[in-house]
């Protein structure tokens, strides 16, 4: 049962990382905007300037 | 966007279209004053990046397009944009232009206003939110270790191994019970500074309360620890105020007048030739040229020409005036058709209308602030609790208060005001976005609640009830030939007058009816020959308010045959197709509603009667000071509904302020609630959300109150356990979420 005795500060050790990298990132503002970047995910990637290049898409 | 390669953006937007279509009257102006080396350094950031405000954003093909912005526009580098606020951030290149960043904005269809870049409230905003979040991301780390070391000690866990699981629980949750839970903290303390109870103090109380049962029981090395429970508690009020939160604040809009009232091009008149200009540069001495369709944004007098315009919006006359040289204007003031060259006597920042507004928005800083429901239910609550609490420990003080003392605390602990903390923010939210969906903007939680209770609403007139757009309202019987001159008279007359003339006569016209030597006249209307008659249609002069000789009213016209009277017709503005049903339901309800306009009196009183409002109900030629005062007379919550800028104070003196579509966009800061649908239906609608909001928290309140008595029977019984509370606390809110999130599926 001594395993256990590793295994917690190893939980401990992963909730604390998460904790850590979930304040800085809100500190830096990534979770400012929860909405458009579901919407922004939704579009595919294309560029605008090669379709001119082509002609106006059908 | 055709030649752009754009057009996908059709495609985006009707696979996933957005929930309202409206189209948006885009600006006439050319931005050139977002050059200006003082505008650039009140508004940009480094000189090179600005945040504009859009207009008509409000799709996620919108977020394509405008994303997309640096491949067709050369003057920008980066675009970003929000689609919850409407802004997007865009930083321009090294040689670019914010002017011509804007005209394409513009020209895409998204009005641009530019936002001020270091509003400091905006900044404290942002900070509050970022270190909300922080604090629930670090309860919900800390919460679920402490379960997973607390549900061992449920699973079995004993002896060493157990105390040493406890003390290691007491350890993380030091943290959630005094960084996460600090909000909680202050406010309960502001408030009993106050001398009031709201409903954080119960809160506190329970927190204070589980923290001293489980140091004592670490202490003397029993079981009766309660960490997983208060640090739960904790990460879920957290949670549901953050997303309450996060959906109020999405409507404040940091733009400044000036933006706002030039929603036109301004031209001024130089010796050497006209140029345009912004109205913050407009000094008094200037003259200037106003499109047609515009707002004027400054107050002035005419130098000379001549124009039709409406005051509707500052003042709620319905019917148009004629000015000319010497005739007094208003910012506000709308230019409809002419040519006039103005000269400005007061800037845009002087006039009476800016004046207005700012007035307004002082008021609604300082708006009363009404007791919420949950405040009033938490003092009932910790009462009762307390009082228990004491009740339970009386009754062991003298055979064994530890006892006693441990029951009490179990009673409090467990009898969770979580229902309030968690349920009530949560129904507020699914309200906010349940109107959202239809079209209603409600700016804050508040706004519903005092919609609960409201008896009298208060409708502006003009613009909000009627049309806002001429009609003839009255004509005297006369003859079909006539009507068919007048239609032969009017018909191409390009003038908003003619048009309704014309639309009122075409029932009757006669093909190849030719009125010969048409010619419009100098004071207005229009004259012609036909069969050997001359037949004038002409404006009766009525004097307006403006004391000054050489401007009038158009709102009736005559018709003479050689100069002897034939018939006449009274033009004005006519009731809305839903303002009778949408009436009628309030007052079936119960609710008194009042007309406060500051038209005159007789068009007021033709449309009070075709609507229904009883006599005393009814004012007219109300200034926007009157309108503030008669509301203020009125006790119960009142309900303002309106929509021209002389409607802004009114908003912030009733208890909610509703604005129309196609209100003035500054006069939106002071409305509790605004409608981007020109339909009156969304007032029943908004009524009943608000509505089935109330009855959704009193069903709450019900099973909460239920649940804390079982709970606290069981306390006071002393059969609670820390296990029992570890299941019973979130098995109510959970079920508290469930019927919260219900409420919005449904």
């Amino acid at each position: 049962m001594n395993i256990i005795y590793f295994l917690i500060p190893i939980a401990l050790a992963l909730g604390g990382g998460f904790a850590l990298a979930f304040s800085y990132f809100s500190w830096r503002g990534q979770f400012d905007d929860l909405e458009t970047p579901a919407h922004r995910m939704l579009i595919d990637d294309d560029d605008v300037s090669t379709q001119r290049k082509k002609g106006p898409s059908t | 966007m055709y030649s752009e390669g754009l057009t996908k953006f059709y495609e985006l937007r009707d696979a996933n279209p957005p929930l309202l279509k409206r189209p948006v009257r885009t600006s006439e102006s050319t931005f050139d004053d977002y050059d200006e080396p003082e505008f650039l350094a009140a508004k940009a950031v480094d000189g090179k990046r600005v945040r504009f405000f859009l207009k008509g954003m409000d799709c996620s093909a919108c977020v394509w397009l405008l994303e997309k912005l640096p491949e067709y526009c050369h003057d920008a580098k980066s675009a970003r944009v929000n689609l919850a606020n409407s802004t997007i951030d865009i930083e321009k290149t090294p040689d670019g232009k914010f002017s011509e960043i804007a005209r394409n904005l513009n020209h895409l269809g998204y009005k641009p206003h530019l936002l001020h870049n270091d509003e400091s409230s905006s900044r404290l905003q942002t900070r509050e939110q970022r270190e909300g979040l922080i604090r629930i991301g670090v309860a919900g780390a800390l919460t679920g270790n402490i379960m997973i070391l607390t549900v061992s000690i449920y699973g079995g866990a004993s002896g060493l191994l157990e105390r040493q699981f406890h003390w290691l629980s007491a350890l993380l949750a030091l943290p959630v019970l005094s960084y996460c839970a600090w909000p909680f903290y202050q406010s309960a303390f502001y408030s009993l500074r106050a001398r009031r109870l709201n409903i954080d103090v119960p809160i506190v109380i329970a927190l204070l309360a589980g923290f001293t049962t489980s140091a004592m029981a670490l202490r003397h090395e029993t079981s009766a620890t309660y960490f997983d429970s208060l640090s739960m508690l904790v990460f879920l009020l957290l949670g549901s105020r953050y997303f309450l939160r996060s959906l109020q604040k999405r409507h404040s809009q940091a733009t400044n007048i000036e933006d706002d009232l030039l929603t036109g091009s301004v031209n001024l008149v130089t010796p050497e030739g006209q140029r345009k200009a912004n109205a913050s540069s407009l000094n008094p001495g200037d003259h200037i040229r106003i499109k047609p369709g515009s707002l004027i944004p400054i107050d002035g007098v005419v130098e000379s020409g001549s124009a039709t315009i409406s005051a509707a919006i500052l003042t709620g006359e319905s019917t148009n005036i004629r000015i000319a040289a010497g005739s007094i204007v208003e910012a506000g003031y709308r230019f409809i058709q002419g040519d006039a060259v103005l000269r400005v006597v007061n800037r845009t920042r002087q006039t009476r209308l800016a004046g207005i507004l700012r007035d307004a928005e002082s008021l609604s800083e300082t708006k009363s602030q009404f007791v919420h429901l949950a405040d009033r239910v938490a003092q009932y609550f910790i009462a009762t609790v307390l009082l228990s609490a004491v009740a339970v420990f009386a009754v062991f003080a003298t055979s064994d208060p530890a006892e006693g003392l441990s029951r009490a605390l179990a009673l409090i602990i467990v009898t969770c005001p979580c229902v309030f903390g968690i349920a009530i923010p949560l129904s507020m939210a699914v309200a906010l976005r349940r109107a959202a969906k239809k079209g209603i903007i409600i700016k804050s939680a508040d706004a519903i609640e005092q919609l609960w209770k409201a008896k009298t609403f208060f409708f502006d007139k003009t613009g909000t009830l009627t049309e806002g757009s001429m009609e003839v309202i009255r004509a005297l019987p006369t003859d079909v030939r006539n009507l068919q001159i007048v239609y032969g008279l009017e018909k191409d007359q390009n003038h908003p007058v003619g048009r309704t003339l014309t639309q009122f006569a075409s029932a009757s016209r006669k093909q190849n009816m030719e009125i010969e030597n048409v010619t419009p006249l100098d004071a207005g209307g229009v004259v012609g020959s036909f069969e050997g008659a001359t037949y004038k249609l002409r404006p009766v002069r009525f004097e307006t308010d403006l004391k000054d000789d050489s401007s009038f009213l158009i709102s009736k016209f005559e018709l003479l045959k050689d100069d002897n009277f034939v018939t006449d017709f009274t033009l004005g503005d006519k009731p809305r197709a839903d303002a009778n049903p949408v009436l009628r339901a309030l007052r079936d309800q119960g609710c008194r509603t009042v007309m406060l306009s500051g038209d005159r009196k007789p068009a007021v009183e033709i449309c009070a009667n075709k609507l229904g409002f009883a006599r005393t109900d009814v004012f007219s030629e109300m200034t926007p000071e009157a309108k503030v005062s008669q509301i203020r007379q009125t006790a119960s919550p009142s309900v303002m509904v309106g929509d021209g800028a002389n409607d802004a104070a009114a908003f912030a003196a009733a208890s909610v302020g509703i604005a129309v579509y196609g209100s003035l966009d500054v006069s939106l800061r002071s409305a509790d609630v605004y409608l981007t649908r020109p339909d009156l239906r969304c007032l029943p609608e908004l009524l009943h959300i608000a509505r089935g909001t109330k009855s959704a928290i009193v069903r709450n309140l019900a099973f909460s109150a239920t649940f804390n008595i079982a709970a606290g029977t069981l306390a006071a019984l002393g059969l609670m356990t820390p296990l029992w509370a570890a299941v019973l606390m979130p098995l109510s809110s959970l079920i508290v979420l469930i019927s919260a999130s219900w409420e919005g599926a449904s």
